[in-house]
Formats: structure tokens, sequence, C-alpha cells
């Protein structure tokens, strides 16, 4: 039964109440955003400063773009996974200012975990226009965003969360910049205990167990300018915790006691120069950007499920790459070249007690050139790109990548957009060189590519503005661990994945202090010749919501979101039923500087929420969050 | 001409949610030749037919009375499936962590063994559980079978990747009083099923099974050993046959016996054979050097086995498939039939055949693909 929900929609939950200027009209928090490098894509950009006082995940301020669809596996800190466009969570990139910090392994980055404390917003690049961000990106890129204080002075603030599920939160945050440099150094911990009643699909209501977490991040941004013409960013950012695995529900005891580690360290650096280089009407643009990172992660698990023997499982992940690139502008024309080299080095060791001890010690090179032209008018603009993606290492293959898109505006109030990529993921590390009995990686495989095609009109008004676009990926050689015997479970190419749909969206400031928003997204996303859903991607999903500035002192804030039923297995069988959220905010500020914050989500308190089989989602739950803020000019 | 926008926008949307709906054509094939000279013909036969959505990892399905009873595995729970209404509902809730693995009935109890918690859950007809028996004499208790005096539990004693498997042994408990009596050795190792026919307790041990590249192998003999209940249900007359194997090869694992007159079928677990027990010498007419092969395959194989009295089907789990034999001369009859709706592999399981006024009609679980299907013959 594929319950359509999507359309139950009601208010939009703002991530952020405390406007930088409160008297001024609320916006939305969602911006559409053009970016030089692909103009014409369909690029959004959500902010999430807020969501660790709302006891949210940074993942869930993206249920605010349509496009974009969460799996969560459990209750806050614990894995949450996006798709987009029908792509699954591996087919996506997340990058920190720029440098890819998704690592090619595991099932995809997890959103659910981080304490990226100086994270403002969400760049979300979906279907073509994620070419820029390159290999990897084959349905949709997220770039995360830090940002430091614009004006001379500082400020500084600290918030504490305290809520359901025992949690409780501490985020602090210090900034100061005069006339030609900033700096930004946050930091945030938050730690549950997680366990939550659910009700499983039996109609029996048990407890799940072991969702603690403990988790903490240290981020710096930097920002200074070189010259008149010029300036450098640094981002540096330390995250770490621990927390439990839960097995399935139906299976909890059994791992009771396993846990996750992990910690990551990412440097990025990055500088811009304007007009670096003038040769009669033309002007070049040049930067360079540096980034290194690594990470490890330690999976433990004392008593297995069959054979009750112990289980470690280890990894480390290194990475490093450098970019440099240029951009010359002469009239109309705009042109980018752009060369990115990096490498990545990645160990991975399962041991334990009666374990066949396997190993993955693994690297991949990368050479990419892209490069760009667009000629723009005041009504028009068309551009296309090649980019070449040349892989060496462990395995050695190229990709060429060409894009094109245009827009087009015929008046002020109306734009149309359009546009086509081919995109290209090559196969992770684990896909390719898993070796564990049972389940296992293939050195065959063959890299994901698909065409990305999108196109839709933006219309905006001074109240209002709305936007739609059709979507089709065309996707060959998709790779998914498949089982290909009654005991091997084994990374397979399958020969095609189509998914497309209709992304639509609006917003409506209906008084300078009221707003709604709303998006719907459909998406039908098929295995080629089969008519079944892929599992965990729903036909229907949506979100409408408002934020009400009532006073200078108080905000309110109410959304429904949710999602109509998923397929479960690959057969369409399984079903998970659908559901819908009702979350809800009061924020008071009762004297300068102090905010109180009472948050609180799935109010109706549905306790038979899953996104994955035998993955239960928590009920109602209440934050209390308190932010005291100070500011010096 | 908003009107036409109006329809053009419903149209698309509709398509974008709903083209290509499944238009549900059942497969069918034809009569096929007799292969044996005083055989029957392969019957005509339709399906597969989808029937019932199970829950996931169905482990096996047994016929009680009419109905399947299905063990999901990895729900906790056992399904009912009435052939003649299609109804289909949860018969018991085991609780998390159980594991089911197999079950058993009388006209009494329905017993079922829980492999992860080690326990035997006794129901009653209603589903509604009496009592769960834990004993230290459980260790990866798998198969199950009752009989007027004693409820027989197969303990597999998995020890993980490395260790393999223990010796494997039988855990009798008192039919009266569900009190444990003792333990039997096996005479091979992993001793996964447990069958009653004619009075007779019969064991499947399985062997040791290891892994290599292709997937499973065997690493240790099989054997089928045939119980007789003695004065001492300890003590109970064994006859074995065994299917010795030198050295790791993909060969034997024997798994649970489907009979027709006076032999029983054996298909194996690791490779795509089946083997034929005669219950009066108990001896192997079709063994390992002269076993009924079902098809050419390097890698590792799965097979369950059922018959309907008068003909042997047998379901290959990594080719979703289902081959019938003619137990009149032992040959495969006719083509393999697809048991499975997609090109993903779906995990064509156990099987029961069941005789119906017109035909048979034979009921898969696919375990990957989480659900029952129906192929009827004629």
């Amino acid at each position: 039964m594929r319950t359509f929900i999507g359309l139950i929609l009601a208010i939009h939950v703002p991530l952020s109440i405390q406007a930088e200027e409160p008297e001024a009209t609320i916006t939305t928090h969602v911006r559409p955003l053009p970016d030089a490098r692909v103009p014409s894509g369909f690029i959004t950009e959500v902010d999430v400063q807020d969501t660790f006082l709302d006891g949210q995940s940074m993942a869930d301020g993206l249920t605010r773009i349509p496009g974009v669809s969460l799996q969560r596996q459990s209750s806050l800190g614990q894995p949450v996974f996006a798709r987009i466009r029908g792509g699954n969570p591996r087919q996506m990139t997340v990058s920190l200012d720029g440098y890819e910090i998704s690592a090619p392994f595991g099932a995809g980055f997890d959103l659910g975990g981080l304490a990226f404390s100086g994270i403002d917003q969400v760049r979300v690049y979906r279907g073509a226009a994620a070419i820029v961000q390159g290999a990897g990106a084959l349905t949709g890129a997220l770039d995360l965003r830090s940002s430091t204080r614009k004006s001379p002075g500082s400020n500084t603030s600290a918030g504490i969360l305290l809520g359901s599920f025992d949690t409780a939160g501490l985020a602090v945050s210090g900034q100061m910049a005069d006339q030609i440099s900033s700096v930004r150094v946050s930091g945030q911990a938050r730690e549950s205990a997680g366990d939550f009643d659910f009700i499983d699909a039996q109609g029996v209501q048990h407890t799940r167990i072991n969702n603690e977490h403990r988790r903490a991040g240290v981020m710096v941004t930097g920002e200074r300018r070189l010259s008149a013409t010029a300036n450098g960013r640094l981002t540096a950012l330390w995250d770490g915790g621990l927390r439990g695995a839960p097995g399935p529900s139906e299976f909890q005891e059994q791992l009771s006691a396993a846990t996750i580690e992990d910690e990551r360290a990412v440097v990025t650096a990055r500088t811009n120069q304007r007009n670096s280089l003038e040769v009669g009407s033309i002007g070049v643009d040049t930067h360079q950007q540096l980034g290194a990172q690594w990470r490890s992660m330690t999976y433990t698990n004392p008593s297995s499920l069959l054979g009750n023997t112990p289980l470690v499982n280890t990894s480390n992940y290194s990475g490093f790459s450098g970019i440099i690139g240029a951009a010359a502008f002469s009239g109309q024309w705009s042109t980018r070249v752009q060369y990115e080299g990096g490498r990545d080095v990645y160990q991975a060791a399962d041991a334990g007690a009666g374990v066949v001890p396997s190993t993955i010690n693994a690297d991949r090179t990368q050479n990419v050139f892209a490069g760009s032209a667009e000629y723009a008018t005041e009504l028009w603009s068309v551009m296309a790109g090649v980019r070449t993606e040349i892989m060496g290492g462990s395995r050695d293959e190229y990709a060429v990548l060409p894009s094109v898109g245009a827009t087009w505006s015929p008046s002020r109030w109306i734009s149309l957009r359009s546009n086509l990529a081919r995109t290209y993921r090559p196969p992770d590390f684990d896909e390719l060189y898993l070796d564990l009995e049972t389940l296992r990686g293939n050195p065959t495989l063959n890299s994901e590519r698909a065409w990305a095609a999108d196109i839709g009109p933006e219309l905006s008004f001074s109240k209002w503005r709305a936007g739609a676009a059709y979507f089709e990926n065309r996707m060959e050689s998709v790779i998914l661990f498949l089982p290909v015997s009654s005991t091997v479970i084994e990374a397979t190419n399958l020969s095609g994945v189509t998914s497309r749909g209709l992304e639509t969206w609006a917003v409506f400031d209906v008084v300078s202090a009221v707003s709604l928003a709303a998006n719907y997204t459909l998406t039908r996303a098929k295995r080629d010749g089969d008519d079944d859903q892929l599992p965990h991607q729903p036909v229907h999903e949506g979100r409408l919501g408002a934020q009400v500035h009532a006073a200078s002192w108080l905000d309110f804030s109410g959304d429904v979101h949710g999602h109509s039923a998923t397929n479960l297995d690959n057969f369409g069988n399984l079903v998970a039923p659908g559901w819908v959220s009702l979350d809800a905010g009061v924020y008071v500020r009762p004297g300068s500087g102090v905010r109180i914050g009472v948050s609180a989500q799935n109010i109706l308190n549905n306790l038979s929420r899953i996104d994955g089989l035998q993955q239960p989602l928590p009920g109602r739950s209440v934050y209390l969050s308190i932010q005291i803020e100070s500011e010096r000019l | 001409m908003r009107a036409f926008s109006t329809i053009t926008w419903a149209l698309f949307l509709f398509c974008v949610g709903a083209c290509g709906a499944d238009t549900a054509v059942v497969p069918s094939g034809k009569e096929s030749p007799a292969v044996c000279p005083a055989g029957a013909v392969g019957a005509a036969w339709t399906g597969p037919k989808k029937v019932a959505i199970t829950g996931p990892a169905v482990n096996v399905l047994h016929e009680m009375n009419g109905e399947l009873f299905i063990v999901v595995s990895q729900d906790n729970t056992i399904i009912r499936y009435d052939p003649k209404t299609g109804k289909k509902s949860v018969f018991a809730d085991l609780g998390n962590e159980r594991g089911p693995y197999d079950l058993a009935f009388d006209d009494e109890y329905i017993f079922v063994t829980n492999y992860l918690s080690e326990t035997l859950s006794i129901l009653d007809l209603d589903g509604k559980i009496v009592q769960e028996i834990s004993s230290p004499s459980f260790d990866g208790p798998s198969g199950v079978a009752v009989t007027d005096r004693a409820v027989y539990v197969s303990n597999i004693e998995y020890l993980g990747t490395v260790d393999g498997y223990g010796a494997g042994h039988i855990t009798v408990i008192d039919r009266a009083d569900f009190s444990v009596v003792g333990d039997i050795a096996t005479a091979a190792k992993n001793p996964q099923f447990l069958t009653v026919h004619n009075g007779d307790i019969f064991v499947s041990d399985t062997g040791e099974l290891s892994f290599d590249d292709l997937g499973a192998v065997a690493s240790s003999d099989g054997a089928i050993e045939r119980w007789t209940e003695g004065e001492n249900l300890l003590q109970p007359t064994k006859a074995t046959a065994m299917l010795p194997i030198e050295t790791p090869a993909r060969r034997a694992s024997p798994g649970r016996p489907a009979f027709v007159g006076n032999k029983a079928y054996v298909a194996s677990a690791s490779a795509p054979e089946v083997y034929v027990l005669e219950l009066g010498s108990f001896e192997w007419s079709r063994g390992l050097e002269d076993p009924i092969v079902l098809y050419a395959s390097d890698r590792d194989a799965l097979h369950h086995i059922a018959s309907d009295g008068t003909m042997v089907y047998v379901s290959a789990f990594n080719e979703d498939s289902i081959w019938r034999i003619d137990p009149s001369c032992d040959r495969v009859l006719g083509e393999p039939i697809d048991a499975g709706f997609d090109d993903l592999l779906e995990g064509a399981h156990s099987l029961v055949a069941m005789k119906t006024e017109a035909g048979t009609n034979v009921y898969v679980a696919l375990s990957l693909a989480n659900s029952l299907i129906r192929i009827t013959f004629e």
C-alpha cells in the first residue's frame, strides 16, 4: 500500500528563527542560488546553524529542499543519509567549503552524526548542477558552508540544549573581525542516551536500545584580505565521537554492545584573486585551494549475530587535493579552466576471534581537467563545459563528462533553466575490494555513469516565489551490494536505473511577520525493465511550514513534513508505511542577547515510523535551548 | 486552452507516477515428454504467481491440515497462509531475538526452534505461546521433529567462520512434560533438519560448510540417519547412509529428504545434485558416484526438495528455478521452471507440493524477495 501522504502538508519549521536583524521581514532561509560555474543549475542553500539547538541534526534542514530525501536510522546522533533526485546515498558527494570530505567507502555520508558547529548553510546541488563537484556526484552534491563575521567587531555566543532521550548539548562560538580579517572559533558537544519506545511491525511496543551517542567538534574558520583584489580563507575542523550501533529492531540484544567510534580532521585553504591579469578587455580571476583530511573509524561488536564471536572492523582514510583555476571575462563571454589533483589512501581491517581476518589497502589518484564557457545576455545565457577525470592508483580509468546549460529570463518575474550533464561515480574502495566471507567487493565493477537532465521555471514576485523542475537521471552500471547466491552478497553492476520526477516549491510572505513555504517532490526511481520503486525512495514527499515573527521578542514556527510509503526491498514486497511528522517551536527573547527556545518534533507521537527495515524512529521529542549572545562593535 | 493544460499536466503527473504498472501476466509452460519408460509426461504448468508477501528471510514452509505455515526468521514470526482463501495472517509473534529456524507439529502443539535465543517455543494450534524451553543442551537449535513420545531438536553447534562446526547433537525432550531427556550424538556435523517419516526420525547431517571464492563448499562428510525409537529414547535403533568427501568439495551437503514410495530424495546444499536413498537397504542408489545432476555450476548451490507422492520438485536458490525429477527412473523431467520474476536473485528456497483435484500446487518461498509463489501443474 503506497499510501499517498506527501500532500498532507501544514506549516513550515524554521531552522533559524534568529535573523541577523530581527526587525527585518522574516526570510524562509531557503534560497535558490546561482553558482557562477553552473549558472543554470538547480542549486539551493538552506540555513542550518540552529538545528543543533532545536535538537535536530544538520540533515533535518534538507527536508526543506525539494528533491532531497532523508533516510534516518534511529534517534538523534544516529546515522542519517541523504539521497538526491532518486539516487542513493553513495551517489552524492559532500564537501566543506568546496573541498570534498565524503570518503569513498561506507554506505554514504552520515549527516546525522556530524558535530560541525561552524556550518551555517548547506548548499544543495541537484542533478546536472553537481557536475561541478566532479566524480562521485552522480545525482547531486552537498557543500557545507562555514562563515565568519563580515563587519568589524566581535561576538560570542553560548547555548545549551536539554531534552528528550536524556539529550544534553553545548555549543559555543566566538567571532572577531577587523577591516581585513575575521576569524571564528566554534565548538559543539552533545550526548544522549537515545533510547526510545516504538511499535514494531506486529504491533508490539518495545524499547529501542543502544542509541547512545557522545560527540564533539571544533571548527576554526578564518578569512583575510590579502590585497585589494585578493582574499584567503582557511577552515579547519575536528569532529569525533562514540555511538551505539543498534541492530535490527527484532534482534537488538544481539547487538546491544556494538559501537562505532570515529574521528575526522579536515583542513582546507583557498585563495581568490580578482583581476590578477588584464589583457585588453579580458580580465582574469584566479583561485587556488588545498585540502587535507584524515578519518578513522572502529566498529566493535563483542558478540556478532552468528557464531557469537567478537568482531572488530577498523578503517583509516586520508586524502589530500589541490585545485588551481582561472576564470576569464570579456564582454558577454566568460571562460573557466581548472585543474584538480588529489590522492586518497584507504586501509581497512576486519578481525576478531573466530573470524577470518580481512584487509583492504588501496589508493586512488585523481587528475581532473575542467573547462567551461558561458555566453550571457540580459535575456538568456548558455554554458557548455567538459570535465575529464583521470583516475589512477589501485585502478586506472578516465571519464569525459560534457555538460550544457541555459537560462532564459524573458521578464523580471519569470525565468527558465535547463541543464544536461554526464556524471560519473567510480566504485568506492569497499565496493571494489571488500573481502569478507559472505560480503564481497568486486574488482571488475564498472563505474557508474549517468545522464542528468532538468528543466524548470521560476516565478518571483514581491510577496511570493515559486518554482518547478522536471528532472531525469538515466544511470548506467549502478552498483549495489546484492545477493549473488544463498551465501554471498557481492557488489554488482545493475544494467540501468532511471529516476525522474517533478520538484515544486513555493514561498509566500503573507505579511511582513508571517512566511509560508512549501515543497513537494514526485520521484519515480526504478531499475530499467522493472516497475518497482527503488528501496527507501518515496514517490511523494513534501513539507509545508510557517514562521511567525509575532513580536520583537517572540517567534513561532510550525511544520509538517512527510513522505509516502517506501519499499524496503528491491522487489516492492516489503513496504514501510508513509508517515508525517508535525514539528513546532516557540522562541522567546526575554532580554538583549538571550534567546530561549522550546522545540518539539513528531508531536503526534507516531511510534510506528521507519525509514529502513527494522529501523524504528523515535516518537515525540521536546528540547529546551538557552542561548546567550553578546556583541561588541 | 486552460482545460487542455490541466489535462496535459494531469496526464503527465499520472504517467510519472503510475505509467508502466504491472500487468501481472502469469507465465505458463506446455506439457513436456516423458523421460522414463513407464513415467508420466511433464505436466503443463502455470506460474509463478505471487500469492503472498511473507516477511524477511523465510527459512522454511510446512503444510499442516491444508494450510501453509511459514517460518520468517528475520521477523521472528510464523505466518499462516490458507491456499483455499488466499488469506495470510501472522500466526505467531515469537518475540524478539529468537531467529526461528524450523517447526514441527502434532495434533496439539506446534514446536519452533529458535536458533538465536537457543530455545524451543511451544505454541498451541491457535498460535499462542504455551511455553518456551531453554536448556544447556541447546547449541544452535535448528531442526525439530515430534513423535508420540518425544520432541527432537537438532543442534548444529556453529562456532564461527574459523572454527566451523562442533560435532552436532540431538536434544531429546519428553513429549509428555517437555523435560529434556538427554542428548544423542549425530553421525556427521551440522544436523540441520529432522523429519518424521513412517514413525522414524530422519536426521539430515549436512556436514560442515566453509567458504571459498565461489561461495559455500562442503568441508566434512554428510549423512542421512534413520532413527527408530526404542524403549530408551536415548538409544534409538540407527541406520546411517554417509556421503563421504575426501577434501573440501561441492558435493554431498544433504538437506531435508522428500519421500516417494520406498525412496528418499535428498538435495545438496552445495552442489546442483540430488541423491537417492533406498529406504529398504538404506543405501544410496544414486549417491556421490552417480547423482542426479540438475545443471552445471562452478559456484555454490542450495536446494530444497518436496514431493507430492508421484513427482519430486527441487528448488534452486541461486537459479530462481524449480526442477522436476521423475521418481520412476530418477531422471530430470522437462526444463527448469522460473520461480522468480526479476533479474535479481530472489532465492527460491523451501517448498511444499500440495495435491489438488486438478493437479499439484507447488508453493515456494522466495527468501530474498520476501514472498510466496505458486506454480500449478495440471
